[in-house]
């Protein structure tokens, strides 16, 4: 018996890596050529963190003036980046949109990036988003926060809803 | 005649250039002393040195054949604080590395205490003698404005992507890169804003940060193609694992 059976539930998720981490003016261009694509069910964007405010040391607490902290407007929707991105994953609802991506990268990067097939987001609830969320039936909002973090999710197609 | 770092390559050469106190470290840029104090952070510019003991003079040692062979520090001999300076060097071919910034430290400087991390290095001395190691390292190639760091607390960068302008990430952003190409340096080293931001000139470019780095990269000078450099690391290791700490006993 042939036990190979393609896992037709397994999502199509990408991961594109740059080179450099980017600017929000980039990441601005590149999430409004990317929100034009059809077929993109989820995003995140991914880096280290820049805080509100110092973290540690003597000057804790004090306003982090950083450049890479502001808002930044995608289609409709105004995003509060949080991150210096260096990673942006993907869930696709096809494999042909994978192209588009790629070509939506071209156009905007100023430098190279490579993009990664693999399973970057979560398919299945965690025992924490349990004791967190309880119950979730939309499976699409699963590891899209940080579980220690109050930050909401945003969602760039507010049609949808 | 003392041998500091073996190999053959031009990293082997920038590391001996680096650790060799006869040779004198090129002076890239100039930084003003009340700028060093204001970017170390630990007193107000102008003010008095804070002291943590009398001056040596005046506190009546005890005979003792060691103090009159060490001639104390300036610093120790004013009796000031014990303050600190520490770096953070990117990977992508920053001048220094931490371990051959604390080598040099016991080189070059007296009454220093130096501790190295993976991504950091610290320099702990008397204030006043902290403020003139501190000018002389910001001012020299040893430091870039890009690749390098004065952080005191929140270093985290070493090991990541440049930034799109070619910075070393820094989350509190204590150095900006100015609309001309130049780089500022905006808040001390724990993140505290500075009154004025003390401009720190363009950083070097790749090819500049290639001939001067100390740091081995397989895309640029790779260790291991460092046939001298490999020679003494195995014999060192062939050393210490048949004899231990005391090959020659």
């Amino acid at each position: 018996m042939d036990t190979n059976v393609p896992d037709t539930n397994v999502p199509v998720q990408i991961e594109v890596f740059t080179e450099r981490f980017l600017s929000p003016e980039t990441v601005e261009e590149l999430l409004t050529e990317i929100a034009k694509i059809d077929g993109i069910a989820r995003l995140i964007l991914h880096g280290p963190r820049i805080a509100p405010a110092v973290p540690e040391g003597p000057a804790k607490g004090t306003p982090n003036v950083h450049k890479g902290r502001r808002h930044i407007q995608v289609g409709q929707q105004d995003v509060e980046l949080g991150v210096q991105v260096g990673r942006i994953w993907l869930e696709l609802e096809d494999e042909d949109v994978i192209e588009q991506v790629e070509e939506a990268c071209r156009r905007t990067l100023p430098f190279g990036f490579q993009i990664n097939r693999g399973l970057y987001l979560r398919t299945r609830p965690t025992q924490t988003d349990y004791a967190k969320w309880g119950v979730i039936r939309d499976t699409r909002v699963l590891g899209m926060t940080d579980p220690k973090s109050k930050s909401r999710i945003c969602s760039i197609y507010p049609r949808e809803r | 005649m003392p041998q500091f770092v073996p190999g053959n390559s031009k990293v082997a050469a920038n590391r001996r250039k680096m650790l060799d106190p006869t040779k004198t470290l090129d002076k890239v840029r100039d930084v003003s002393d009340d700028d060093v104090v204001a970017i170390l952070g630990h007193r107000t510019p102008g003010a008095a040195y804070p002291s943590t003991h009398p001056p040596l003079s005046e506190m009546g040692e005890p005979e003792d054949p060691m103090r009159e062979l060490v001639t104390p520090t300036d610093g120790a001999a004013a009796g000031d604080r014990i303050r600190y300076i520490q770096f953070t060097d990117s990977m992508y071919f920053a001048p220094m590395v931490p371990y051959v910034r604390s080598w040099m430290a016991s080189t070059r400087f007296r009454g220093v205490d130096p501790g190295t991390l993976s991504g950091r290095q610290i320099i702990e001395a008397r204030e006043r003698d902290l403020d003139k190691i501190g000018k002389m390292l910001l001012e020299s190639e040893a430091f870039d404005t890009a690749r390098s760091g004065v952080r005191g607390c929140t270093v985290h960068g070493h090991s990541l992507r440049l930034d799109q302008n070619g910075m070393m990430f820094d989350m509190l952003a204590r150095s900006v890169m100015n609309p001309d190409g130049t780089v500022s340096i905006v808040k001390d080293q724990v993140g505290r804003p500075l009154d004025k931001a003390v401009p720190v000139g363009k950083p070097m470019s790749d090819a500049e940060l290639k001939n001067r780095t100390t740091i081995y990269r397989v895309d640029g000078e790779a260790a291991r193609a460092d046939k001298e450099l490999v020679t003494y690391i195995q014999r060192i290791h062939t050393l210490r694992t048949m004899w231990g700490f005391k090959p020659m006993a």
